[in-house]
């Protein structure tokens, strides 16, 4: 189509204009504010007003400490937040998924339709009545009225999801492992649970990853300052005193970008694979 | 096999249908119900019946507008999927696996920073006053800055920019699993006819690409409705109603002026039309697979 030298500018240059932006707000994290505003786009190594080489790596720390200090308590909010709707999404999931495609109970056939007719439902146009849900619950201004929608939604996906991993699963193996005898529990630890694992992955890291980049619902659900997350807590800080603060909120993007992106790094593999294999899913 | 039988399955299966029930099925009702009453916070919801969608149709101006900006919305969305389609097609082109990989990874690292992040950086890096925009503009000689996004004629472009050059890591990968099914003897016989490059990526690789090409289509369509964080982030709605989309116009009504009812009904009538794209979207999938 293109020969080699044309294929790689091509695809350099979308990488490098998709990646162009964090590129300046990471170079301006390391400026003062007046050096911003002064000099937007001038590379900080180069001094805080343009001195010369290296000038300006003395002040290079100085907005990471505040941005810390502004930014820790909706980090921590945000990993509380996350880690428990992904795990709980992953356990959930797996449990309701087995009990339907490996159990019998009375009414089976039946209690399977909500689940899978809830799949249809697109969540963020239910965003008023399910905040008015959540309001009725006294659920507002807490960790619940984030950690529960989130879980609920995955669960749904999850179901259907882990329904298609259980069905290719070879009955053969579940047949022996009954013929010694295992019950339930073991033959979904021991049987199934190798066999689960790609999934619980991609799950978990759709969920985590899902939650993580919410902003709408974590923004009308906890109005309290306390309880914000990352995407909330940062809108917050662009509405408030900091706000011509550029130098902090340069900083305060590094800092809600690096969590996410170091896990991408150090789980290249699940992320391209994981992704990739949900994304054909959906 | 054996199915298992165990006492507490049942009570299991209805603990989850009752969280279902609470945070699906309960807002599903309410999102019909609630479009029938005069509901704002901390007062008696009062039955107006058909009130709200007669407003909703006839005497809010702001909702057929709203609807035109989401035709808008969806054909330039759509439009925007041709990137990442072609940098499937470049990408599954080269010949080292390890390449190929660094660009999936590079393509796909935008994805794990949060949207709101995203929009703040180009208000301040990209649209300001001082940002890059009217940096670029003032080389080639042009004065004043421009304020796009309190501009009418830009605020729209200047939102739907965000994300430029829009090479989305879901929608790459999904053409990308798509080319990597094709089977090597399609390829093969298209070359024994003569038919390379371009040309065969039109006539023979596009048409068969047609399951991916139907489900990008229809998320696509999906996302744009749900459109509306950002133009909070960036516009608020502004200029005017300017940007106003109708999921916007739904968060405005109810999180903003206290009407839950009337938001309801904008809801209701997003819902109606995810509804009928998805249902038409599916058609023309089934008969992609049927025939």
């Amino acid at each position: 189509m293109l020969d080699r030298f044309w294929r790689h500018a091509v695809l350099a240059l979308l990488a490098l204009l998709g990646l162009a932006p964090l590129v300046l707000v990471l170079n301006n994290s390391f400026r003062t504010t007046a050096a911003i505003y002064s000099h937007p786009f001038a590379p900080f190594f180069f001094g805080q007003n343009g001195e010369g080489l290296l000038a300006g790596l003395g002040a290079a720390g100085l907005n990471y400490p505040r941005a810390f200090h502004e930014l820790a308590p909706y980090l921590i909010n945000t990993v509380w937040v996350c880690g428990v709707s992904s795990v709980a999404t992953v356990a959930i999931s797996v449990l309701l998924a087995f009990v339907f495609r490996m159990g019998t109970f009375p009414g089976k056939r039946w209690l399977e339709v909500p689940f899978r007719l809830a799949l249809l439902v697109p969540g963020a146009l239910l965003i008023i009545p399910t905040y008015l849900v959540v309001k009725q619950l006294g659920l507002l201004n807490s960790y619940a009225g984030l950690i529960l929608p989130y879980t609920v939604g995955g669960v749904i996906f999850g179901f259907f999801i882990f329904s298609g991993a259980m069905a290719t699963f070879p009955r053969e193996l579940v047949e022996a492992a009954q013929m010694d005898g295992a019950g339930p529990w073991f033959c979904l630890w021991q049987v199934l649970r190798p066999h689960l694992v790609p999934t619980c992955t991609v799950l978990g890291l759709m969920t985590f990853l899902g939650s993580w980049n919410n902003f709408l619902w974590p923004y009308l659900v906890n109005s309290d300052p306390s309880l914000h997350v990352i995407s909330s807590g940062l809108f917050f800080l662009n509405d408030t005193d900091t706000a011509g603060d550029l130098g902090l909120l340069y900083a305060a993007y590094v800092l809600s970008i690096l969590p996410l992106a170091v896990l991408f790094f150090l789980g290249t593999k699940f992320f391209v694979q994981g992704l990739s294999a949900g994304a054909v899913k959906e | 096999m054996r199915t298992y039988r165990a006492f507490w399955f049942l009570p299991w299966v209805v603990i989850c249908l009752s969280l279902v029930a609470v945070f699906v099925w309960t807002p599903m009702f309410w999102l019909l119900q609630k479009s029938f009453y005069a509901y704002s916070l901390g007062e008696a919801p009062r039955w107006v019946g058909w009130q709200n969608f007669i407003e909703c149709f006839s005497a809010d101006p702001l909702i057929p507008a709203s609807f035109r900006l989401l035709g808008i919305v969806m054909v330039f969305q759509m439009a925007t999927k041709v990137v990442p389609l072609l940098a499937a097609r470049i990408l599954y082109g080269l010949s080292s696996e390890k390449t190929r990989h660094a660009y999936r990874t590079l393509f796909l690292l935008p994805w794990v920073i949060p949207g709101v992040a995203v929009q703040l950086i180009w208000l301040q890096l990209i649209y300001s006053d001082y940002g890059l925009l009217n940096r670029i503009l003032g080389w080639g000689g042009q004065g004043a800055p421009v304020a796009w996004l309190s501009d009418p004629t830009y605020a729209l472009g200047a939102v739907l920019l965000v994300g430029f050059p829009f090479v989305s890591g879901l929608e790459l990968l999904l053409f990308y699993a798509g080319l990597s099914r094709l089977p090597d003897s399609v390829r093969e016989a298209a070359a024994l006819d003569g038919c390379r490059g371009w040309r065969r990526f039109l006539w023979v690789e596009l048409p068969l690409l047609k399951p991916e090409i139907a489900t990008v289509i229809s998320l696509t369509l999906i996302s744009s409705i749900q459109t509306y964080e950002n133009v909070l982030v960036m516009t608020n709605g502004g200029p005017g109603f300017s940007t106003a989309l109708p999921g916007f116009l739904m968060y405005l009504q109810a999180f903003v002026y206290g009407r839950f009812g009337y938001a309801c009904v904008i809801g209701l009538m997003l819902f109606l039309v995810i509804l009928a794209l998805v249902y038409v979207t599916r058609r023309w999938e089934a008969r992609i697979h049927a025939g």
